[in-house]
């Protein structure tokens, strides 16, 4: 049975986006956190590989111990296993930092398959994956739509370049990262008193590494500022230039074009609610 | 679904507020709209005081009333009020003094109908320029320069009426109907004199009008307008006039605010966005006004939920926060929100059967929801008492009808028992909500059920069907049969291929490429399961066939235009006037309305034929107890009575309710 490690990572609610302006850091205290929606794409891919194959599926996390809840919500969509990797000397760490800490864990758990989010929403890098894969010396692929299949050591991936499609084979272990998609969210019922207890705590210590390897020290990037694009705003913006007819249908869609795979949730019952929870978890 | 209470707060949406010297207590505005309560002779009724005390009640900040016609030609109906009538001043004075009295602040809107009138046949289509008038297929009479002069005046005489009144101020439309907006479009105004051409040209109307009733206001009153800016018509102009239009009119001091609006008469569903519209669309229009100006802007467009409009407030798109079929829902919204009890609301879903489908046919203002909205004097806030004698109800069928009336005699100190065969409640709004946009319908269900869940005078038994030995032996005083109705294929139709549009929805039928739909009603149900099929199936087609004239012939004129606005994007011959005959397995028969003329249709052509819109009541519990006696009082509502609309459920329920 092979095995998967899927990196996930809590972001802000990018609609109430704020920066402390002293040392350019995301204020996350007061801001509703959400699971990375390209993470959660990797997630489903991972699941889906359990269904298919049997695979086990281990998530990890590295943040505060609120960070617990999108573990929590990897365990309602099925996931096996959860390592909340937790220190305080991992506050500050940059791109490199992170994938060092990351790439400490996935060491030791000898995982076939590592899956990422191809960026996030809230600093939209795209270093970790390939961070990963080069410090660990394995192949990597990016822009990953989904898995096409798997044969013995050899997966075969679907990935979306800017003016292709690519189907790619590599050999394990292998670090994918996965773009963004509208899928359908399934919840498990499962024994939510113990959930907490599921998860697994683990410091730098845990993992044999120094703290000059992480934070702030660790780091080779620092932000000097940052600007909040005006256009993030929380509504749908009409382009005036449009044709009234297609004003209309940008608004009866909610902005939502007929290519992009989104679902349009418009009343209030309990399960739409539960839905629109369970999305933006 | 646990009854746990989410307890919100709203900083925003209930912090002070002030409109020039007009001191508003929270952010929430009953927007003013045509109510069709007026008398015959055009004058303010009892049944308008009470519609908006009530909203005064129910803890709203500002109340605007309306649409005033400023004269007998400025009316579109009789039932708009004529404000240049001094008589209005009895009235409206104690319509003032209740809301005041209830800590709400009131404004009055003035119009001139202009080129759209609700009356036939629709005379004196006053217009910048004579042009068709598409939405009515009328000409317009182009305006005479004395004859501006005169409108111009009108507006004055009506102001003084409301400041006789006592109003806190007037508001004056330049909005989806009456003459002032018509001036700024290029397709009504195409005149070369000083009130055409150029920009200021176009708003010298405007200018005039705002600036005679400015002359008439005492100093503290405050003056504004209702804007549509955004005619979304392909001749009409757009948001960018629109905001120029606000900013010429807050530069020149004209207003002390601007409510926002967007839509005409052509483009209905953006001036009374139904549930195809999204909740809160109007919010980029709000925030593109408000940029531009320093004064107080008011949002619009689908806001029912006190978290939207906290986020509306909170992202400064607008100051405050405008709703009018929202109240006319619940006019205890404020109230409501203001003690955080968020699911408490009773929602709008836009569904626009008993607010504008009512007063398009000229009659008072009501909501499906609602019973009390337009009877709050009989229905409204307090006026539900407990029954003198407590009796135990015991209720057979959980849909719409069977839990208002469970609602109501819960509320009344009643026991109540209620029975629902499936184990979720809703009934036929369960089928309903798998058609596209139609969601929202779910709401209806979702405020009764969570209400009754606060009531521990009520059992649910959700997945038990009521017999008669259940029902039995709860040894009721009292007995509802509420059970609803099933659909079923005639017996004229033996094509083995026939299903009900129920079988559709409920995904028990594989839909092949060419559908056949007959709809003797043509009313919602038809359209919707023409709908349904585009919408969850590529690459059909639909051949839709129906004796009357059209679909969704019999459906609300104002929900028409969005579902024409997508069927006929799809691959779907429409053919009225045809009659079913017959249906065997070899073909299935029309026959022309009027004449001998039939049409058959070969079985080969079609892989489906959905026989849509029959329904029968289940009531067999209710003639059983009926006629064998073993209950002292035996009722029937809803779809057990005979299938009808949501509407008649809830309205029948409550009145019913009352009564025992």
């Amino acid at each position: 049975m092979k095995k998967i490690l899927v990196c996930l990572k809590q972001v802000p609610n990018t609609r109430d986006v704020k920066i402390n302006p002293e040392n350019h850091t995301l204020v996350r205290e007061g801001v509703e956190s959400v699971l990375n929606p390209f993470d959660d794409c990797a997630l489903e891919e991972a699941l889906k590989l359990k269904k298919k194959y049997g695979f086990s599926v281990t998530v990890m996390t590295m943040g505060p111990p609120q960070a617990e809840k999108i573990l929590e919500y990897s365990f309602r969509r099925g996931a096996d296993e959860a390592f909340l990797l937790t220190d305080r000397h991992l506050a500050g760490s940059d791109t490199w930092a992170t994938a060092t800490a990351v790439v400490g864990l996935a060491k030791k758990g000898g995982y076939d398959l590592l899956f990422c989010g191809q960026e996030s929403i809230d600093s939209g890098t795209g270093h970790i994956g390939a961070s990963i894969a080069e410090m660990m010396n394995i192949p990597q692929v990016n822009y990953a739509e989904k898995v096409l299949g798997l044969h013995e050591n050899r997966i075969r991936i679907q990935a979306k370049f800017d003016k292709f499609d690519a189907q790619l084979e590599v050999v394990t272990p292998v670090v994918v990262s996965f773009l963004k998609k509208g899928f359908e969210v399934k919840l498990k019922a499962i024994d939510e008193s113990v959930i907490s207890e599921r998860i697994k705590r683990v410091t730098l210590a845990d993992l044999n590494l120094l703290p000059e390897q992480v934070g702030l020290e660790g780091s080779y990037t620092q932000v000097v500022n940052i600007d909040i694009d005006e256009r993030f705003v929380g509504y749908v913006t009409v382009d005036s230039n449009l044709s009234a007819n297609e004003r209309i249908l940008y608004i009866t869609t909610g902005g939502i074009t007929e290519n992009e795979n989104k679902k349009i949730i418009r009343d209030l019952s309990q399960e739409s609610i539960e839905e629109i929870a369970s999305l933006i978890m | 679904m646990s009854a746990q209470k989410t307890k919100l707060k709203f900083d925003r949406l209930f912090s002070e507020f002030s409109i020039k010297n007009l001191h508003l207590k929270n952010r929430i505005v009953f927007l003013p709209h045509y109510t069709a309560y007026a008398e015959v002779t055009s004058l303010p009724s009892e049944e308008e005081t009470y519609y908006y005390t009530e909203r005064a009640k129910g803890g709203t900040g500002l109340i605007i009333t309306g649409n005033y016609a400023v004269s007998k030609v400025g009316q579109m109906h009789r039932t708009f009020i004529n404000a240049s009538d001094r008589r209005c001043i009895t009235n409206f004075s104690k319509t003032v003094n209740n809301c005041h009295k209830y800590g709400a602040k009131i404004i009055g809107q003035l119009s001139h109908a202009g080129a759209t009138k609700v009356e036939l046949p629709r005379a004196s289509l006053y217009a910048p320029s004579q042009v068709l008038e598409k939405s009515t297929g009328s000409y317009t009479t182009a305006i005479a320069k004395d004859e501006i002069g005169q409108v111009v005046k009108e507006f004055g005489t009506a102001a003084e009426t409301l400041v006789m009144s006592g109003f806190d101020g007037v508001e004056v439309k330049v909005a989806h109907d009456g003459i002032l907006r018509i001036f700024v479009s290029p397709y009504y105004n195409k005149r070369n004199d000083e009130y055409g051409g150029s920009f200021e040209n176009k708003m010298r109307i405007i200018h005039e009008v705002f600036t005679e009733i400015r002359s008439k206001l005492t100093e503290n009153m405050v003056l504004g307008v209702r804007l549509s800016a955004d005619e979304f018509e392909d001749d009409g102009f757009n948001l960018e006039t629109g905001v120029q239009v606000a900013k010429y009119m807050a530069d020149n001091k004209l207003v002390d605010y601007i409510s926002c609006d967007a839509g005409t008469w052509n483009t209905f569903i953006m001036q009374i966005p139904p549930m195809t519209i999204p909740l809160g669309f109007g919010e980029y229009i709000a925030a593109a006004i408000k940029k531009v100006v320093d004064i107080p802007v008011i949002a619009f467009g689908r806001i029912n939920d006190p978290i939207q409009a906290e986020q509306i407030l909170e992202n400064g798109s607008a100051d405050l926060i405008g709703m009018a079929r929202q109240l006319l829902c619940d006019p205890e919204w404020a109230n409501k929100s203001k003690k955080g009890m968020v699911d408490d609301i009773r929602k709008c879903i836009g569904c626009e059967e008993g607010c504008i489908g009512q007063v398009f046919l000229m009659q008072p203002i009501k909501c499906i929801q609602n019973p009390a909205a337009g009877k709050e004097k009989k229905l409204g806030i307090g006026t539900l008492k407990k029954a003198e004698i407590k009796k135990k109800i015991v209720i057979a069928g959980g849909g719409v009808a069977g839990l208002k009336f469970a609602e109501i005699s819960a509320k009344r100190g009643h026991e109540v028992v209620l029975f629902e065969k499936e184990k979720t409640l809703g009934g036929q709004i369960n089928i309903l909500k798998s058609i596209p946009f139609r969601n929202e319908y779910s709401e209806v269900v979702r405020y009764l059920e969570f209400i009754l869940k606060e009531f521990p005078n009520v059992t649910i038994k959700a997945g038990v069907a009521a017999n008669s030995e259940n029902i039995t032996s709860e040894k009721p005083d009292a007995l509802l049969i509420a059970t609803g109705a099933v659909s079923y294929i005639p017996d004229t139709v033996q094509n083995s291929k026939a299903v009900t549009s129920w079988d559709v929805l409920e995904n028990k039928v594989d839909i092949g490429k060419s559908i056949l739909v007959y709809d003797p009603l043509s009313h919602n149900e038809g359209v919707g399961i023409v709908e349904y099929l585009f919408d969850t199936y590529k690459n059909i087609n639909i051949r839709y066939i129906t004796p009357q004239n059209d679909i969704c012939a019999n459906a609300k004129n104002e929900n028409k235009d969005i579902l024409l606005r997508k069927l006929l994007q799809e691959d779907l011959e429409i053919i009225p006037y045809y009659g079913l005959v017959s249906a065997d397995d070899k073909a299935v028969s029309f026959n022309k309305a009027f004449t001998d003329k039939m049409m058959t249709i070969e079985d080969s052509s079609f892989d489906n034929f959905i026989y849509t819109g029959s329904l029968k009541s289940v009531d067999d519990l209710y003639w059983k107890f009926k006629e064998d006696g073993g209950v002292s009082e035996v009722y029937r509502l809803g779809d057990a009575k005979a299938p009808a609309d949501v509407e008649i459920a809830i309205h029948e329920a409550e009145a019913l309710a009352r009564s025992i």
